[in-house]
């Protein structure tokens, strides 16, 4: 396998029971980026993570994980990525300092004691109150700074924002890309469009345990439609504009207005509409939650 | 391995400390209650043997008389109950509580390898058993400090709890077993115990009911030596089939453990048909392919 690809999975199948969770999932992961593994609750995101820290074993396909397959090499695959799952469960007993503790220990005391508690100090956590007393929002901040403490050089995260707020989810991002920066390669799910369009280098979308799509989180956004709304100075039929091809009626406002919808380039329509009295032009790109909901709604965005 | 038994241990100091009070209260007491027994003559006993022979044919009576003899009526009859349970539960939970509360899935996502994390914890379930035994044993030595009549040598005492622990692992391991096959902690932690509490009835009615005494060579609370350990000494044999016993239900238990799903909640449950088929990966089926509408994540 190639150096530069740090997750590798070809054909990955796995079912419990009668219900598929993974339907043979090919997916290639570059040393160095964020990827985001974006698809609803239940698509198989968590499952094909759990695949490559062997916590589960899939029936069918390969995965290779740094180079090593996880159940041959769990425990070497283990030691160099930091996991956060998506169903975050802690000793309720035990403070925040003592879980870091506890899972450094297990790590052989790899991490740094000042980078935890910096981490910590940037998540506003409580180190020594008891896990017991913390709201799921709390948790998950010890959830991500267990991952990061020993500075992995594989972030699997699944769902790393959930049930932070909003600046603790920025916060979380940032880590992720600083860790990027330092040369970790993250991989990690959501359902939450935003924050893989503001992180992500590339991104997969799964859907019924299928990859469906995987590609540059810019290109995808490049090759994505855009929405036009155009003011007429005066009544026209635009039969044209309309017969262009990747150009969609979308409505009509008032005899004088259209709202299209373009696929591909805008150049065609631009130089027809040159012929036109025009007062208003407006553009609008379709963000990657109309991608997402297209792929999963089986039509083109609107 | 070692941090995982240190660890297991620490978090089983609350278990350690009320059972062990529990335990060594009624160590304590039963003790103390000799001197009252042996006070009030043997004329109170022959009494209770005439009026109920069921009653003292079941709970061998006629020995309460000596210091053993006390213990196998009134103590050890009823201590393996006690701590039947609590093997069986603590073997139920040694690795599906913390897979049914989900904070395994964190644990085993670290570099501590399954062997590593099922041979620690069952270290640590070992010695805490082997704590509340010693505890016991401990209480019933303190007693003879003060007893006028309760006196067992130490060296002596320690056969009838050896005997227990051989038992107890056997207990243990096969609640064990039972939460690798069964879809819940709770349901392992249920057949095993009803299986200590069946055991302890089989083996105290069998001594008044004829009927039972060929359920009671099944029964292994029939093999807990206790005056006769004293007596003749403790068999090797019965020690060593516990104990082996035990051993084979413990690799059993590891070897599922070790191809097993590790699961989350709404994850799906074992199925009978999966329990020795294990999960490794094999060539998918040509249908592989094909994806099914119903996923989970």
């Amino acid at each position: 396998m190639n150096d530069e690809i740090v997750i590798q999975t070809t054909g990955l199948t796995k079912s419990y029971g009668r219900v598929r969770a993974l339907s043979g999932v090919d997916l290639e992961v570059k040393r160095g980026e964020i990827f985001g593994f974006l698809g609803p609750n239940g698509a198989g995101k968590t499952t094909a993570i759990r695949c490559m820290l062997d916590l589960i074993r899939p029936q069918g396909g390969t995965i290779r994980v740094l180079g090593l397959d996880p159940q041959e090499a769990p425990e070497t695959v283990k030691a160099r990525v930091g996991y956060l799952p998506g169903e975050l469960h802690l000793e309720e007993n035990m403070t925040a300092r003592q879980v870091f503790r506890y899972l450094d220990r297990l790590r052989g005391g790899r991490a740094n004691r000042d980078f935890i508690l910096d981490l910590s100090g940037r998540l506003k956590l409580e180190l020594d109150t008891p896990i017991k007393n913390f709201s799921k929002g709390n948790k998950q901040k010890v959830g991500v700074v267990q991952a990061l403490m020993h500075r992995p050089e594989l972030l699997l995260l699944d769902e790393p924002t959930g049930g932070l707020d909003p600046l603790m989810q920025q916060e979380v991002l940032r880590m992720l890309a600083e860790a990027q920066s330092e040369g970790a390669t993250v991989f990690f799910s959501s359902h939450i469009i935003s924050e893989v369009q503001a992180v992500a280098d590339r991104v997969a979308i799964i859907r019924e345990g299928l990859i469906v799509e995987v590609a540059e989180t810019a290109a995808l956004l490049d090759r994505s439609m855009r929405r036009v709304r155009i003011r007429f100075r005066e009544p026209t039929d635009a039969g044209d504009l309309i017969a262009l091809p990747g150009v969609e009626l979308l409505d009509r406002e008032d005899g004088l207005g259209l709202r299209l919808q373009v696929e591909g380039e805008m150049d065609a329509l631009i130089k027809t509409l040159a012929q036109y009295p025009v007062s208003d032009f407006e553009t609008e790109r379709t963000n990657l939650e109309e991608i997402f909901l297209a792929y999963y709604e089986g039509r083109e965005a609107h | 391995m070692f941090t995982v038994f240190r660890y297991t241990l620490r978090r089983s100091r609350g278990a350690i400390a009320g059972w062990g009070i529990g335990l060594a209260a009624l160590a304590i007491m039963m003790g103390s209650l000799f001197d009252m027994m042996i006070g009030s003559g043997d004329a109170m006993l022959e009494v209770y043997m005439d009026s109920f022979p069921e009653i003292a044919a079941m709970f061998d009576l006629g020995g309460m008389n000596t210091p053993i003899g006390w213990l196998d009526v009134e103590y050890f009859s009823f201590l393996p109950l006690i701590v039947g349970l609590f093997a069986t539960g603590a073997g139920a939970g040694l690795l599906a509580r913390d897979e049914e509360r989900g904070t395994l899935d964190l644990i085993l996502a670290h570099p501590v390898s399954r062997a590593g994390l099922f041979w620690g914890r069952f270290l640590a379930t070992t010695v805490v058993i082997v704590l509340l035994l010693l505890i016991s044993w401990g209480a019933l030595l303190l007693t003879m400090t003060w007893s006028e009549a309760f006196s067992i040598p130490a060296a002596d005492l320690l056969l009838p709890f050896t005997s227990l622990f051989g038992i107890l692992m056997f207990f243990m391991t096969l609640a064990l077993l039972f939460s690798m096959l069964l879809p819940a902690r709770s349901m392992a932690g249920m057949a095993a115990g009803m299986l200590v509490v069946a055991s302890f009835f089989i083996t105290l009615l069998s001594n008044a009911v004829e009927e039972l005494e060929r359920a009671a060579d099944f029964s292994p609370l029939s093999y807990l030596e206790t005056a006769g350990a004293l007596e003749y000494g403790l068999n090797l044999a019965w020690f060593g089939f516990f104990m082996g016993t035990s051993l084979v239900l413990a690799l059993i238990s590891w070897w599922r453990f070790e191809r097993r799903d590790i699961r989350v909640a709404g994850e799906g449950t074992l199925r009978l048909k999966d329990l020795f088929s294990g999960s490794r990966r094999r060539k998918p089926p040509e249908s592989a392919a094909e994806p099914e509408s119903a996923a989970a994540d």
